[in-house]
């Protein structure tokens, strides 16, 4: 717990909002951008916006990019949301590196993930490992490229 | 993740990687999904309103490696459009299909499944979200 937190806190503070996900009084998914708060001696985040989601499990996803989508800095905190009067507590479980935590072991983890999950999806669905169309990769890159469609 | 709006039929189409699935188990055990619009960097608008679509998803069986496999034609029109609006603003994704060595390690990232969403409530405000205009669509 102790070191879940330490990541929450470290990651938390570079973002100045994130995306709440939880369920909806339909009891259907809905997510809503807000600003958490640290609150390092409960070890929770503090959420002042009004939503309308109600208590229970939820995640907040902070996620960014630069202006040409790249350098993208991510992560997913999952736990449970607590309602106490006007406002939200966020009380963390879980926290799951994306794109950019931890420098350059977040491309050998996305790299080492990504070849393992799909590996069991293709070993659970019973197919066999498909080819990637180069050819075609290489087209939209060059189309991506032209002068005419850069506009 | 890149969202298409087809708009012939009023959905919204991803192309996900089986490298990162986690959004099709979830779909596979339960529909319900929520797609939020709400940070602009990079898409060139300066204070747009956010926008929230609740609605239901499906993903499809057939893995597809290349857009031309994809029957729909208004899906694959849709997806091939967003593709390469994608790759004009981030040409550096071409680093995965930058050589060989990139590419046995990165191959991956091209399987892709179609999820297909159905919307089913459209808001869209600023602000508090309670306050926000809606529209139910289906």
């Amino acid at each position: 717990m102790r070191s879940t937190w330490r990541k929450v806190r470290r990651e938390a503070a570079r973002f100045e909002s994130g995306v709440l996900s939880g369920l909806g009084p339909a009891n259907t998914p809905v997510s809503v951008r807000c600003s958490p708060r640290l609150d390092s001696e409960r070890r929770v985040l503090l959420i002042d916006d009004p939503f309308p989601v109600v208590p229970g499990a939820a995640s907040i996803l902070f996620h960014r990019h630069d202006q040409r989508l790249w350098s993208l800095r991510s992560c997913l905190i999952s736990g449970l949301l607590i309602a106490k009067g006007e406002q939200w507590i966020f009380r963390p479980r879980r926290f799951t590196p994306g794109m950019g935590v931890g420098g350059l072991r977040s491309y050998v983890r996305l790299l080492v993930n990504g070849r393992k999950a799909t590996n069991q999806y293709l070993a659970a669905a019973g197919l066999p490992r498909p080819k990637a169309v180069w050819e075609d990769v290489e087209e939209l890159l060059r189309l991506a490229a032209s002068p005419e469609l850069r506009g | 993740m890149l969202p298409s709006i087809e708009w012939k039929s009023g959905r919204i189409v991803i192309a996900t990687s089986i490298g990162l699935p986690q959004k099709v188990y979830n779909i596979r055990r339960r529909p319900d999904v929520s797609l939020l619009f709400s940070e602009p960097t990079g898409s060139g608008l300066t204070d747009p309103f956010s926008v929230l679509v609740e609605g239901s998803a499906e993903v499809s069986d057939t893995l597809f490696t290349s857009l031309s496999q994809i029957d729909d034609a208004d899906v694959r029109a849709a997806l091939d459009r967003d593709a390469l609006a994608l790759l004009r603003r981030q040409p550096a994704v071409g680093i995965y299909a930058s050589n060989p060595v990139a590419r046995a390690l990165m191959d991956w990232y091209f399987f892709r499944l179609l999820v297909m969403v159905t919307p089913r409530r459209i808001s869209w405000g600023r602000g508090n979200p309670r306050e926000w205009d809606a529209l139910d669509v289906a």
